[in-house]
């Protein structure tokens, strides 16, 4: 079924309707928005990390967002958000687009495109302004993890003078592109669709979430190399490369404890895809900040394995030069896919110098404990001892 | 010698009452917090904080503010909700673009607020204890700090 033509016909009756002049008074727009600069540069000339490098760089997270906001009455409103994003591997355009129905106050149902609700903070990952780091931290916040789906949410709120509970559930489907060390990946997931629990009693805040999807990965030239395998009758190891309509599946706990003096974070996310030809990811991250009037000191650990399936070895070697190639090629591929073993220390200050402006730093040690492909995007690995240090600044802005 | 010890005497009972004074019914500042509709009675702390962050779910008012880097408005993020005002930002941040809930209204002064709460029922806001109040306005909490 052709979800792009459906979704495209939803788009400009959206359209449509947002611009109508007839709605009347009831009509309402709001705009609101968000800008970062981001600048970071890394200690290391043999290896980057999640895009930079030693020279100075501006443009992997810096990006502006506009939100407009059409409310036709107390429970239907229209609202889509444009953004332009200086890193080039990352899509500028219409980020979300989605109505808003509320048939009570408790209960907000979406349909459109929106953000993934996987971690606590994927709603407003770009949002800078609404976190205390620079960067978010990687060992959670994988940049594998893509942010926008098409369907439908529903939230369900049940609020008590001594806690508030959110219930919130979603379907849908997801198509883009997605970058993993700087190579671009055709990610597409079916049937995706997770639930999330959350929890406030005064200051403590309690985020939980499960989420599946069939999602399927199309490597270049992997699919061909398999069908060869196939034919020579090395079945197991074609499996092995399949990367098609894959289930997968996603844990994620939060936890947050703030006060007037300091505040807790902590976040912990489980990622298994069925297929040999992915790792499967576990990683946190622990974050301790104090307040001393309009700045915060903080302090981040974080720790991120990733572990890959054994290989099988099917194939003789030395029998023949055309099974040699099957074996070496089959090899290479397996010895491409990435793992990892990373830990890391940071240490930030936030200074909020304007009532919606702030000025970050941080400077983060990554220690990777193997030669990984995840972690470090590595030149040069005979020369790179896997440990470097990024310092990174950002200006938020919301408006 | 007793004229001495009565002297002393006189001036720590004076000193006492002056501190009795000073602390029971002199300058203790307060915020009220009031309301325009007229089934809410009064109400918690706990309660109006959940308003504060929640919106109207559990109560018919919505919540307004007074402008950012007002003293009101520092006191009552801190006593009332019990958190910073860019923690207060961010979480707002946060509700807006996530299309679940938009920031409260905010006013620069009182007199622009009382004005909106007289037209507008259905809110819920702080003022300054020596506020001269409008008769439709509802006292729901007293805030002594």
């Amino acid at each position: 079924m052709n979800t792009h033509c459906l979704y495209r016909i939803f788009l400009a009756s959206l359209l449509y309707f947002s611009s109508a002049p007839t709605i009347g008074d009831e009509l309402k727009n709001k705009f609101s928005g968000y800008a970062r600069v981001v600048a970071g540069i890394l200690d290391e000339a043999d290896a980057t990390y999640f895009g930079y490098d030693d020279n100075i760089s501006f443009d992997q997270n810096s990006l502006i967002g506009v939100q407009g906001q059409t409310l036709f009455n107390d429970k239907l409103s229209v609202t889509g958000l444009g953004l332009l994003h200086s890193n080039s591997n990352t899509d500028s355009g219409i980020e979300w687009l989605y109505l808003s129905y509320r048939p009570t106050k408790a209960i907000n149902i979406k349909v459109g495109q929106m953000q993934t609700p996987f971690y606590s903070l994927s709603d407003t990952l770009d949002v800078g302004y609404t976190y205390p780091w620079v960067i978010a931290p990687k060992e959670v916040y994988s940049d594998f993890v893509f942010k926008k789906f098409r369907g439908i949410d529903l939230r369900y709120s049940h609020i008590t003078d001594d806690y508030s509970a959110h219930i919130e559930t979603y379907y849908g489907s997801f198509n883009d592109d997605v970058f993993i060390n700087d190579s671009k990946l055709d990610v597409e997931a079916e049937n995706l669709m997770g639930l999330i629990g959350e929890l406030r009693i005064d200051n403590l805040h309690l985020r939980a979430s499960y989420h599946i999807g069939d999602v399927s990965l199309e490597l270049p030239s992997v699919p061909e190399f398999a069908q060869s395998l196939s034919l020579s009758g090395f079945t197991n190891s074609a499996t092995t490369l399949d990367t098609d309509d894959k289930k997968a599946d996603f844990v994620q706990l939060s936890t947050n404890y703030e006060s007037l003096n300091y505040f807790l974070k902590a976040e912990w996310m489980k990622i298994k895809i069925d297929s040999d030809m992915f790792a499967d990811v576990r990683g946190y991250y622990l974050t301790y900040g104090h307040y001393f009037g309009n700045f915060t000191a903080l302090i981040t650990y974080g720790d991120c394995k990733a572990k890959l399936p054994s290989t099988i070895d099917e194939i003789p070697i030395g029998l023949s030069p055309q099974l040699d190639q099957l074996a070496f090629g089959y090899q290479s591929i397996m010895n491409d896919r990435a793992d990892s073993d990373t830990e890391s220390w940071a240490l930030g200050l936030r200074w909020d110098f304007q009532p919606n402006m702030a000025l970050k730093t941080e400077l983060k040690h990554i220690n990777s404990h193997s030669d990984d492909t995840a972690t470090f995007n590595n030149e040069n690995p005979a020369q790179f001892d896997n440990e470097a240090n990024l310092l990174s600044f950002a200006l938020e802005w919301v408006f | 010698m007793k004229v001495v010890l009565r002297y002393l005497l006189l001036i720590t009972l004076l000193q006492s009452v002056d501190i009795f004074t000073a602390s029971a019914f002199a300058d203790s500042p307060q915020i009220l917090v009031i309301v325009n509709v007229n089934n809410v009675g009064k109400l918690s702390k706990k309660q109006i904080k959940q308003i504060y962050l929640e919106g109207d779910i559990n109560f018919p008012v919505k919540p307004i503010n007074m402008a950012a880097g007002t003293k009101i408005r520092s006191v009552f993020n801190a006593k009332v909700i019990g958190l910073t005002e860019s923690r207060i930002k961010a979480y707002w941040a946060q509700m807006q673009f996530t299309g679940r809930a938009t920031p409260p209204r905010e006013f620069e002064n009182v007199n622009q607020l009382l004005d909106f709460m007289l037209n507008n029922p259905g809110y819920i806001a702080y003022v300054p204890a020596d506020t001269v109040l409008p008769e439709s306005l509802t006292i729901v909490y007293r805030l002594n700090y």
